[in-house]
């Protein structure tokens, strides 16, 4: 009896001991997690200071230069550091509604001395207002770095950073303001209005009015729903019915519709109010793959079709993918031996059974417009003079290609090898400029660029 | 014991073989040669180019039969190749197809991968946000990621948004390193691709459950499935 008692005391304090241990061990790594996880926001932090810092700096000297010479390379510079203070800023663990307007203020930063810059390779001299955008920039720059440096003494001198609790501050107006907190920079931040420029951050790229939609008539939604009907035509559609309205876009309203095929797979539509175009089409997926049934040649064709039907016309492929039974192709208008690269629509292609299985027409309905006819000033001749002489030229067309900027530039493109590479050149017709520059992807999946 | 030891050899050589067969797969797709009666993606991609080039006056049709050739003899001429109608390695190179991993500088793989990478990335998201969402409402949810992106109050890559601080529940939770879905790769693939049927949102929640009264404030642009969209105040 006694001696079963021993045991069991024995064997107790055994489990007891192994418990301890194990959660002492727990507890020390769960301490040295969260110690790892603080140096890195502090580290962020730090490096967010610093870049400020620099941007404020840099926004100051750069209002020094007249010449574009002059200038370059501290564009170069407040780009790279407004960039990496972003970079870094969004990693911190803030509310995000706290930070979202500064976090713009930097990417706008950046991106806009990246466009200033670019202006002066080009040998152009800054408008007034660009300099006048640049010296609001700084006073924003200015204040904010003052700001973030002051919380980053403070949070050395009085209270350490919690990050836990920064992570969920109440943001209900509290009087109280958490070590680190960021409540003050966003209130300095509540006006920063809108900037346009030629970049990708610019307000105007989210307020772009669809050209094709101006001046169209609005439509009911049975009237979108005859026109949905009409897509879908070639396809075994069971029923079909209006679903909602997208209002994201206050420029492009659209009407949707769910249907279901023979599969009972779903099929969505949406049809835009404002003229009655096909905008999207997305359908699910068979569960299963099976064989392909059709060559991606025919595949294009099947969608040279369909685009043709829903007066989309004059369009040629350019790049694709294929991805299991699916072959998504790029088109674009191909008018008077000019390729219209802004005005893309993409349609998707089912190869086991040779139907469409999406579409989507955002870039055409944005974009599309007659253009003028551009005379390039620089000939083609002379456009491949400018390309490497160990450039294995293959064709070259003549094309209008969308900048970041959504401005539309005339372009020779030039296709061919390069060191065992597959790239298409875009040679400005005027200036001779490399716009742009693609590698691309040539493997079993199709062509992409990159 | 000699037991144990023995299993354990076993367990060691099982892993060591997938590996090896996975490491294979990844590494060797293919790296044969192409000739009269070949047939095929690859012999599909060849005339496709050749077509595009001006070389082949056939149809595209993934079988090597005698235009091909043709066009093939005509490629390999202009291009100072060996004439041979065989589209071998240099022949490929030289139409910028790259199968094989041996070649040091088909970097053009690496291209694809990276590309794959972030699809791969963009379908974890999906799959833990909503996989319980038609194919639409994945899309969507991919399209929104993709939104913030080119937006300049978010970080501007696809890694950045996604593992950006109190965004997503997937993220916070862990569920995003849940292996996608076949359904929620296509998405994520559709999405990359260009369709958005939220048309330019850049919040989505679940009306049922959020509790963000910010959130909650914001108008509600669409609504696909479970989840309500939104631009801003």
């Amino acid at each position: 009896m006694q001696n079963r008692f021993k045991f069991l005391m024995i064997f107790l304090s055994a489990i007891l001991c192994l418990t301890f241990v194990t959660l002492n061990n727990k507890s020390k790594l769960i301490a040295s997690h969260k110690q790892f996880l603080e140096n890195s926001y502090e580290r962020s932090f730090y490096e967010t200071v610093n870049y400020l810092h620099d941007v404020e700096n840099l926004l100051s000297k750069v209002q020094l230069t007249q010449l574009p010479n002059q200038n370059i390379n501290v564009f170069a510079q407040i780009w790279r550091s407004a960039s990496a203070a972003h970079d870094n800023l969004s990693t911190l663990p803030y509310n995000y509604q706290l930070i979202s307007k500064v976090l713009k203020y930097l990417s706008q930063t950046s991106d806009f001395s990246y466009a200033m810059m670019n202006k002066s390779i080009d040998n152009k001299e800054l408008t007034q207002e660009e300099w006048k955008t640049l010296n609001d920039l700084q006073k924003y720059a200015k204040d904010l770095s003052q700001e973030m440096e002051d919380i980053l003494t403070s949070s050395n001198v009085y209270e350490k950073i919690d990050w836990d609790k920064l992570m969920d501050e109440n943001l209900s107006g509290s009087a109280y303001v958490l070590s680190g907190s960021m409540q003050n920079v966003s209130k300095q931040f509540q006006d920063y209005g809108e900037l346009i420029y030629d970049g990708p951050f610019s307000d105007h790229i989210q307020n772009i009015a669809p050209k094709m939609l101006e001046g169209k008539t609005e439509i009911t939604k049975s009237e979108g729903l005859e026109i949905a009907k009409k897509i879908l035509s070639d396809l075994d559609i069971k029923n079909i019915e209006y679903s909602g309205e997208t209002t994201t876009k206050k420029s492009m309203v659209t009407y949707s519709y769910l249907a279901k095929n023979n599969d009972d797979g779903q099929i969505y539509l949406e049809v835009t109010k404002k003229g009655g175009y096909p905008l999207l089409m997305i359908s699910e997926p068979p569960k299963n793959i099976s064989d392909n049934k059709i060559s991606n040649y025919e595949a294009i064709k099947i969608a040279k079709n369909f685009l043709n039907e829903n007066n989309f016309t004059d369009m040629k492929e350019s790049y694709y993918e294929q991805f299991e039974n699916f072959l998504t192709i790029n088109f674009a208008p191909f008018i008077e031996n000019v390729i219209m690269y802004p005005d893309l629509i993409k349609v998707k292609i089912n190869l086991a059974t040779g139907k469409i299985a999406g579409f989507e027409t955002l870039g055409y309905l944005t974009m599309h417009c007659e253009r003028e006819a551009e005379i390039p000033s620089l000939s083609q001749a002379a456009a491949l003079e400018l390309i490497p002489p160990d450039f294995e030229i293959k064709s070259i067309k003549q094309c209008i290609i969308p900048l970041d900027s959504k401005k539309e530039v005339s372009c020779y493109e030039i296709n061919g090898m390069f060191h065992a590479n597959e790239f298409m050149i875009y040679v400005n017709t005027n200036s001779g400029k490399f716009e742009k520059i693609y590698r691309l992807v040539v493997n079993e999946r199709g062509t992409l660029s990159e | 014991m000699k037991k144990m030891f023995f299993i354990l050899l076993a367990i060691i050589f099982a892993f060591s073989t997938t590996f090896f067969i996975q490491y294979r797969k990844y590494n060797n797709v293919n790296a044969a040669t192409y000739s009269w009666g070949s047939t095929g993606e690859t012999v599909r991609i060849i005339q496709d180019k050749l077509k595009r080039w001006g070389y082949l006056n056939g149809s595209v049709d993934g079988i090597f039969g005698s235009q091909t050739y043709n066009a093939v003899i005509k490629f390999q001429q202009k291009n100072n190749l060996l004439v041979d109608g065989i589209v071998g390695k240099q022949t490929l190179e030289a139409l910028g197809i790259f199968e094989s991993s041996n070649t040091s500088g088909s970097s053009n793989s690496n291209d694809s991968s990276n590309h794959e990478n972030n699809v791969w990335l963009l379908a974890s998201l999906i799959n833990g946000e909503a996989r319980g969402e038609s194919y639409t409402g994945q899309v969507a949810v991919g399209a929104v990621v993709l939104n913030r992106v080119r937006h300049a109050s978010f970080p501007n890559t696809i890694s950045g948004v996604i593992y950006q601080s109190g965004q997503f529940e997937a993220v916070a939770d862990g569920q995003i390193n849940l292996t996608p879905s076949t359904s929620c790769l296509n998405a994520a693939r559709d999405a990359m691709n260009g369709w958005d049927p939220t048309n330019g949102a850049i919040y989505y929640w679940n009306p049922k459950t959020a509790t963000n009264k910010w959130m909650l404030s914001l108008p509600i642009t669409t609504i696909i499935g479970n989840h309500a969209f939104a631009i801003s105040a």
